[in-house]
C-alpha cells in the first residue's frame, strides 16, 4: 500500500502541474532523450557510456526575448557487466598462506533525480536558443559483485575445477554483494535548443555528471544529452 | 476493405491513439460525440450517418436532446460522420477508429443562412474517457510502417509497455507468469493448451491482420482469465472494392552481419550459415485478397500462404565397427548405417472469412484457417540405423469462429461469439507395416538403437482444442439523476481440452532387448547382461480428452456523473473446473473479482484525464497444469522382465507376450499415471492491480499518458512433498502388485510472493503531416520468492516450486528460506524497456508512396541468480528412516538435489542493450488500382554489436557435500586461449545488434 500511497502523491503532483499549467502565465514541458556519457564517470559504470533520461519543466518570461527555466528530471546510468579478475585454470605456487584467488564480477547502475533551474535566451535565428544553468542532483549508484573467491594454503594447484575445499584450496566462498551509495552534487548545464511546430523543440545539452560508488570514489565526466522536448 | 489513398499521417496518428481504452475479447470499437453550435448550444434529433469501407451500409444514429449521440459495434477501420438536420449546416468528419477504442468526435455545426452546405470539421478525434482500458492498439497501417516482416502477436506486443520476456522466451504482460496471459483471435482463444501462449500466425496471415491490440489492464469486467494481460487481433473482413496484398518476403544470411566472437573465438557465430560458406537463401510467399460477395451485405477475406518446399539432410546414426551388442556379440550391420537421408517440409495454409450484413445494424461473421504441415521421413527421436524408423509427421491447425452482434435501437448492442481452435499432431509409427513392433537394441556403446517402427505412434493423433463462447448485453441509459450508464452484462465459457494417449509406439508396446544379431534375430536377457534384465513395458493407453472450462459472468458499469467524474463498477465470477480423461471432476472452485475506476477530467474538454483504478484479474486453470492430474499424455507404463535368457529370439517369439514374465515374479517397474494428488478446491490464481494515470490529449491528435501501478498476485498453485505422505499403486495389468510411491499434492499456496511495480510512459506526437513521433517507456521491478508454478522452460509446462518441497527437512538441518527460496527478482523483471519510432509518410500527387520508419529499441538486461545444486536426497532418506518409511531410500531420488542461492535471488544483472531497426517502402502505381510495393526492413541498422549476457555456468556438476566452506563456484577459465570457457567469458551467442535484412516486395490492390 505504501507504494500506492507514493503513486498517490505523484498523481497528485501531475494532476497540480497540469492545473497551473492552465492558470499559470508559463509553461510546463515534458522532456526525454539520452546521450553518451565521458570521463571518468564512463569507467565507473563497465564504460557503458551513455545516459537516458526525462524532465519536466517549469518556464516562465524573464525578458522579451529570454525565459527562465525549472526543472525535475531523472538520469539512467546503465552499466556493463565488467569481469574485474577471474581464477586460472591453474595457480603457481606463492608459498603465502594464505593466497587469494577471485573471479569477481561488477555491474554498476546510477540513477540521478536532480532539480535545475536555467536562463534560456534566444538565439538569432528563428526558433533557436540557447541556455546554461545548474542542476542539484543526487545520484545513488548500486554495485552488484558477483563471484567466487578461493583461499588456497600458497602451494602449487594444477587444476582449480575442484568442487571442495581441498589440501590445497582452504575454503571456496562466493561472492554476491549489493551495495549502493548515494551522494549529492552541484553540477552545470549548458546547451542549445530549437524550436519546431507549436509545441516542439530539440535541445541539446552538456552537463557535468559526478558519481562516487561504495567502491570507488567520486568521478567526473561529461553528458552529452540530445533530448525532445512537448509543452502542454 | 479498400485501401485509402492516404497521403499523409492526419488519420494514421488516432490509430495509436493508445491509452484507457474498452472491452476484452472484442472486434469492434464505438464511435461517440456531440453536436453543437459554435455557442455551445445542443442540436437535437440530427441526423448523425456514418459510412466506411469497414462497415457494410450505412450506420445512422441521432442526436439526442443534449446533442450526443453513440454508435456501437463498429468495425476497425476509418469512418465518415456526416451530421444534418433541416435549417443547419451539414457538417462531416472523419476518424480512424481502432479495435476495442471508444472515440469521440465532437461535431460543430451552424444555422444555414442559405442553401445547405458541408462544412468539413477539422477537429481531430479523441479516445473517450468511458473507454476504460489501458492498451495499445497497433493498425494495420502502423504493422506496414514500422520495421517488423512478420506479425505474431509476441512480436507485436514486445512493442507495448509493460511487455517483457520472461521463462524460456516467452511473453510476460505486467509481471504475470508466462502462462497468465490470453491470446485471442478476432476475440477468441487461440493460446496453446499446454503453455497458453501462442504467437497466432499458424491460424492467420500477416496481410490479413487489421489491428493487434495489446491490454496492459483492462479493468473493465468484461475481461477475465488472465493476470498479466490480452493480445487480441482482428482479421480483415473485405470491402466494398476489392483489395489484397500478394507478398515475397526474401532475406539471405548473406546479408546479415556475422556476429564478433568474443572470449570464445572457437564458438560459432549464431548465424551458422556464414561459417559453413552457405547462403541460405529464405523466401514466404502470400496473397491476401478481400472484397464482395454482395456489395454492403456480403463481404469476403481469402489469404494463403505459398512456401516453397523445404529440405534438410540427416544421417543414419553409425554406431561404429567396434560397437558390438551389450553383451559383447556381433551385431547386425545394416548398409544404410551412417547413410543421408532427406526430410522435406510442405506447407499448406488456407484462411477465409465471410462477414453477412442482414441489415446495418446487424451483421454475422463467419471465419476459419487451416494449416497443415506435412513432414516426410522425419526421424523424431532417438537413435536409430533402420530406414523403417523414418516416418511422416501432420501438424494441422485449424480455426472456425462465427459471430453476430446487433445494435438493438440507440440504447442497447448485443453480441455473441464462438470459436472452435484444435491442433493436432500425428506423428510416428503405423500399424500394417511389415514389423509393427518399434524394438530397442543396447548395444556395447551403452546407447539403445530403434528398430522396425518410428517412435511414437501415428494411430491416435494428438489433439488439443480451444472452444470459446462469449455473448454480452450493454445498455446506454439516458441521462439521470445517478448519472448516465453503460452497463455491461455477459457470459462467457472458455473451455480447453486435450486427447493424447502419448503412445510411444504404434503398439502401445516398448520392448527393451540386448542385442540384434547379423541374421536379425534379438538376444534377450533375464539378468546376467549389461542392461540388467531386458523388459517389455506395456502401456494402459487412453486417448479420452480431459478438459479444463471457465465459466463466468459479469456485471459492468460505467457511470458517467458529471462532464469531470466517472466511476466505474464491476463484478466479475469465474468458476474453474476440471475433468479427467475417464470424466471424472478432479477441480471445481469459484472467485469473485471487483473492478473500480474513478476518472477525473478537470477541464471538461478530456485535454487532461485522470484515472485511478483497483482491479483484481483472475487467471484460468490452463490444461498444462489441469492434465497434470489426469492420463492424457501420461499412460501407466508396467515394466516386465523377459521369462528366460535367449540368444536368438525370431521377431514373431521376442513380440509374443508369452515370451514375457507378466506377473509378480517379472514386475520391475511401474510408470506414468497420475502420481500428482490435487485439492479440488483448488483456485485459480489471481493478480489485484492499484493504478493511476494521467493522460493529455493534443487537439491535433497528439497525446502523451503516464501510468504507475502496483501488481500483487494471490492464490498460486503450487506443489507439496512431506516425508511420510506416501500412497500404493496398484498394477492395471496383473492383480496383486502393489508399489508403494511417494505423494506430491498440489494445492493453493500463498507463501508463493510475487510483485510488480511499474511507471509506463506512451505518447505519440504528431510533428507535422508526414511525420509522427511515438512510443512508449517502462520502468518496472519484478519479485518474488518463486514462480509460482510457471513454467520450468522449454519443454515443462508447469513446475511446482520449491517451496513446499521438504520444508521440514531444510529447517531440521538448518536452513531457512534463504537458501532456497530467497526474495529477489523473477524471470520477466526488466528495469528499463523502451519502443520509439518516427514514422514518415508521404505519397506524390501521381501515387507514388514512400513510407519510412525509425525504431528504436531499449532492452534492460534480465536476471540470473547464483546458485548452486547441492545434495538433498541422502537428508531426506535419513528421515525418511527416522519416520519409519519403508521406502526411505525412494527419498534419495525422488528428490536428490536441492537448489542453494548464494544471495538474493535475480542478483546479477545482464547488460542493457538498445539498437535501431529501419523500414523504407515504396508504392507505385501501375494500372488502375494496382500498385506494386517494395519495402526494406534493416534490422539493427547501425550494426551496433553489443555484449548482453556472458557464461553465467557454475562448475559443472553436483557438488557432493553439503560443506558450508563449499560456497558457489564459478567455473574457473580454461587454459586453451583460443577457446576459453567459464563463467564471464562471452563467445558469438552472447552478442545482440548485429544487422540483417528482409526484402518484401509484390503488388497490392
Amino acid at each position: 500500500m505504501k507504494v500506492f500511497f507514493n503513486l498517490a502523491r505523484v498523481g497528485a503532483l501531475l494532476a497540480a502541474a497540469a492545473s497551473l499549467s492552465a492558470q499559470a502565465p508559463g509553461s510546463f514541458a515534458f522532456k526525454m532523450g539520452g546521450g553518451p556519457l565521458g570521463g571518468q564517470a564512463k569507467g565507473v559504470f563497465g564504460n557503458a557510456g551513455y545516459t537516458v533520461g526525462a524532465d519536466l519543466e517549469y518556464t516562465t518570461k524573464f525578458g522579451s526575448d529570454s525565459r527562465l527555466v525549472y526543472g525535475f528530471g531523472y538520469r539512467y546510468l546503465p552499466g556493463d557487466n565488467d569481469l574485474l579478475s577471474f581464477i586460472p585454470f591453474s595457480i603457481a605456487a606463492t608459498n603465502v598462506n594464505p593466497s587469494y584467488y577471485e573471479t569477481r564480477n561488477r555491474k554498476a547502475e546510477g540513477q540521478t533525480f536532480h532539480i535545475a533551474a536555467l536562463y534560456r535566451q534566444d538565439a538569432w535565428l528563428d526558433g533557436v536558443y540557447w541556455q546554461g544553468g545548474l542542476r542539484l542532483g543526487r545520484t545513488r549508484v548500486k554495485s552488484v559483485d558477483t563471484g567466487t573467491r578461493i583461499t588456497t594454503n600458497g602451494q602449487a594447484i594444477s587444476n582449480t575445477t575442484t568442487t571442495t575445499p581441498s589440501a590445497n584450496i582452504l575454503a571456496i566462498d562466493s561472492i554476491a554483494t549489493n551495495e549502493s551509495k548515494a551522494s549529492t552534487a552541484i553540477t552545470p548545464v549548458l546547451g542549445v535548443g530549437y524550436r519546431f511546430g507549436d509545441k516542439y523543440a530539440l535541445e541539446l545539452n552538456a552537463a557535468n555528471v559526478t558519481v562516487s560508488t561504495p567502491k570507488v570514489s567520486s568521478k567526473s565526466g561529461l553528458s552529452f544529452e540530445l533530448s525532445f522536448s512537448v509543452t502542454f | 476493405m479498400t485501401i485509402p489513398n492516404r497521403t499523409t499521417f492526419t488519420a494514421l496518428a488516432f490509430l495509436l491513439a493508445a491509452g484507457p481504452a474498452a472491452v476484452a475479447q472484442e472486434s469492434t470499437g464505438q464511435i461517440l460525440g456531440s453536436l453543437r453550435l459554435k455557442d455551445g448550444k445542443a442540436v437535437a434529433n440530427a441526423t448523425i450517418i456514418l459510412t466506411s469501407p469497414a462497415l457494410q451500409g450505412q450506420r445512422r444514429v441521432a442526436t439526442d436532446s443534449a446533442g450526443a449521440f453513440r454508435a456501437p459495434l463498429l468495425p476497425p477501420g476509418r469512418y465518415t460522420l456526416t451530421a444534418s438536420k433541416d435549417g443547419f449546416v451539414t457538417t462531416r468528419a472523419e476518424v480512424e477508429l481502432g479495435v476495442g477504442q471508444i472515440l469521440r468526435q465532437d461535431l460543430l455545426t451552424a444555422e444555414a443562412v442559405a442553401a445547405t452546405t458541408v462544412e468539413v470539421v477539422a477537429t481531430a478525434s479523441t479516445v473517450d474517457k468511458t473507454d476504460v482500458k489501458q492498451s495499445t492498439a497497433f493498425s494495420d497501417d502502423v504493422l506496414n510502417t514500422i520495421p517488423r516482416t512478420v506479425r505474431s502477436l509476441t512480436n507485436i506486443a514486445l512493442l507495448a509497455p509493460g511487455v517483457t520476456t520472461g521463462i524460456a522466451g516467452r511473453v510476460t504482460i505486467r509481471g504475470s507468469q508466462t502462462t497468465g496471459n490470453r491470446y485471442l483471435l478476432n476475440g477468441t482463444d487461440i493460446a496453446d493448451n499446454v503453455f497458453n501462449v501462442s504467437g497466432g500466425r499458424q491460424y492467420y496471415v500477416d496481410d490479413s491482420i487489421d489491428q493487434v491490440q495489446v491490454l496492459q489492464s483492462p479493468v473493465h469486467a468484461r475481461y477475465g482469465n488472465f493476470t498479466g494481460g490480452v493480445i487480441n487481433a482482428i482479421t480483415k473482413s473485405g470491402g466494398n472494392e476489392f483489395s489484397g496484398v500478394l507478398r515475397a518476403n526474401i532475406n539471405r544470411t548473406d546479408w546479415s552481419a556475422a556476429a564478433p566472437r568474443g572470449l570464445r573465438p572457437a564458438v560459432a557465430p549464431s548465424n551458422s550459415g556464414l561459417t559453413n560458406g552457405e547462403d541460405i537463401l529464405s523466401r514466404t510467399y502470400t496473397l491476401q485478397v478481400g472484397g464482395p460477395i454482395w456489395k454492403d451485405r456480403i463481404w469476403f477475406n481469402f489469404s494463403t500462404k505459398q512456401n516453397p518446399q523445404s529440405a534438410t539432410q540427416g544421417t543414419f546414426s553409425a554406431p561404429g565397427p567396434t560397437t558390438t551388442n551389450s553383451d559383447g556379440s556381433p551385431r547386425l550391420t545394416l548398409p544404410t548405417e551412417g547413410a543421408a537421408y532427406t526430410t522435406t517440409t510442405d506447407l499448406t495454409f488456407y484462411e477465409g472469412k465471410l462477414t453477412f450484413a442482414i441489415t446495418s445494424d446487424h451483421t454475422i461473421e463467419v471465419g476459419g484457417s487451416k494449416q497443415k504441415q506435412h513432414t516426410a521421413n522425419s526421424p523424431f527421436i532417438g537413435n536409430s540405423y533402420d530406414p523403417d524408423t523414418l516416418s511422416d509427421r501432420d501438424d494441422t491447425n485449424e480455426y472456425r469462429s462465427i459471430a453476430y452482434r446487433g445494435v438493438l435501437g440507440n440504447n442497447l448492442s448485443i453480441e455473441a461469439r464462438y470459436s472452435n481452435k484444435i491442433d493436432e499432431i500425428l506423428s510416428g509409427g503405423k500399424l500394417n507395416r511389415p514389423r509393427n513392433q518399434r524394438i530397442d537394441v543396447l548395444l556395447s556403446n551403452l546407447a539403445y538403437y530403434r528398430f522396425n517402427n518410428a517412435t511414437f505412434s501415428a494411430v491416435n493423433p494428438l489433439e488439443r482444442n480451444a472452444k470459446t463462447y462469449t455473448a454480452n448485453v450493454t445498455w446506454y441509459s439516458p441521462t439521470t439523476a445517478f448519472g448516465q450508464h453503460i452497463v455491461d452484462v455477459g457470459y462467457e465459457r472458455v473451455r480447453t481440452g486435450q486427447k493424447s494417449d502419448n503412445a510411444q509406439t504404434p503398439t502401445g508396446i516398448r520392448m527393451f532387448v540386448s542385442g540384434i544379431n547379423p541374421d536379425g534375430t534379438y538376444r534377450a536377457f533375464r539378468s546376467g547382461v549389461p542392461s540388467g534384465g531386458d523388459n517389455i513395458e506395456l502401456s494402459l493407453t487412453s486417448a479420452a480428452e480431459a478438459t479444463s472450462v471457465a465459466d463466468s459472468a459479469w456485471l459492468n458499469d460505467v457511470i458517467t456523473f458529471s462532464p469531470s467524474w466517472q466511476v466505474m463498477l464491476g463484478l466479475r465470477y469465474d468458476k474453474a473446473s476440471a475433468t479427467d480423461t475417464l470424466g471424472t471432476k478432479t477441480i471445481s472452485s469459484n472467485k469473485v473479482s471487483p473492478r473500480f475506476q474513478v476518472t477525473f477530467d478537470p477541464f471538461q474538454d478530456q485535454s487532461w484525464i485522470f484515472r485511478g483504478h483497483a482491479a483484481t484479474y483472475v487467471g484460468r486453470l490452463h490444461d498444462g497444469f489441469t492434465t497434470r492430474f489426469t492420463y492424457s499424455g501420461n499412460p501407466v507404463r508396467e515394466g516386465y522382465l523377459i521369462k528366460t535368457n535367449g540368444t536368438a529370439y525370431t521377431y514373431d517369439q521376442i513380440t509374443n507376450l508369452a515370451s514375457w514374465d507378466i506377473s509378480p515374479n517379472g514386475f520391475i517397474y511401474a510408470a506414468g499415471g497420475p502420481t500428482s494428488f490435487v485439492d479440488p478446491n483448488i483456485k485459480a490464481p489471481s493478480a489485484t492491480e492499484f493504478g493511476l494515470s494521467a493522460r493529455h490529449n493534443w487537439k491535433d491528435g497528439s497525446f502523451i499518458e503516464f501510468r504507475a501501478a502496483r501488481r500483487v498476485w494471490k492464490d498460486f498453485y503450487n506443489d507439496f512433498n512431506v516425508i511420510g505422505d506416501e500412497y500404493a499403486y496398484n498394477s492395471v495389468i496383473v492383480p496383486g502388485i502393489s508399489v508403494r510411491n511417494i505423494s506430491t499434492r498440489w494445492r493453493t499456496d500463498d507463501r508463493v510472493k510475487r510483485h510488480y511495480n511499474n511507471a509506463e510512459m506512451e505518447f505519440l506526437f504528431i510533428l507535422n503531416p508526414q511525420l509522427q513521433f511515438g512510443g512508449n517507456y517502462t520502468y518496472a521491478t519484478l519479485k518474488g520468492n518463486g514462480e509460482g508454478g510457471d513454467s520450468g522452460g522449454a519443454n515443462v509446462s508447469v513446475t511446482g516450486d520449491t517451496l513446499g518441497d521438504f520444508d521440514a527437512v531444510h529447517q531440521a538441518n538448518g536452513r531457512d528460506e534463504s537458501y532456497y527460496a530467497p526474495y529477489g527478482f523473477l524471470a520477466g523483471d526488466q528495469s528499463h524497456k523502451a519502443s520509439l519510432y518516427l514514422n514518415y509518410m508521404n505519397r506524390s500527387e501521381k501515387g507514388t508512396l514512400f513510407t519510412g520508419s525509425l525504431l528504436f529499441n531499449y532492452t534492460g538486461g534480465g536476471v540470473y541468480s547464483l546458485t548452486r545444486s547441492t545434495v538433498f536426497g541422502s537428508e531426506l532418506q535419513a528421515a525418511a528412516t527416522a519416520a519409519g518409511s519403508t521406502i526411505a531410500s525412494q527419498y534419495a531420488s525422488f528428490y536428490p538435489n536441492y537448489t542453494r542461492y548464494f544471495g538474493e535471488r535475480g542478483l546479477g544483472r545482464f547488460n542493457d542493450t538498445f539498437n535501431f531497426d529501419l523500414k523504407l517502402g515504396l508504392e507505385v502505381p501501375i494500372w488502375s488500382k494496382l500498385r506494386g510495393f517494395v519495402e526494406l526492413t534493416v534490422f539493427n541498422v547501425f550494426n551496433h554489436w553489443q555484449r548482453a549476457t556472458f557464461s553465467t555456468s557454475t562448475l559443472a556438476g553436483t557438488v557432493t557435500t553439503t560443506s558450508p566452506l563449499s560456497g558457489y563456484r564459478a567455473l574457473p577459465w580454461g587454459t586453451n586461449t583460443t577457446n576459453l570457457t567459464g563463467w564471464g567469458t562471452y563467445g558469438a551467442a552472447d552478442y545482440v545488434g548485429g544487422r540483417s535484412v528482409v526484402l518484401s516486395t509484390g503488388f497490392k490492390w
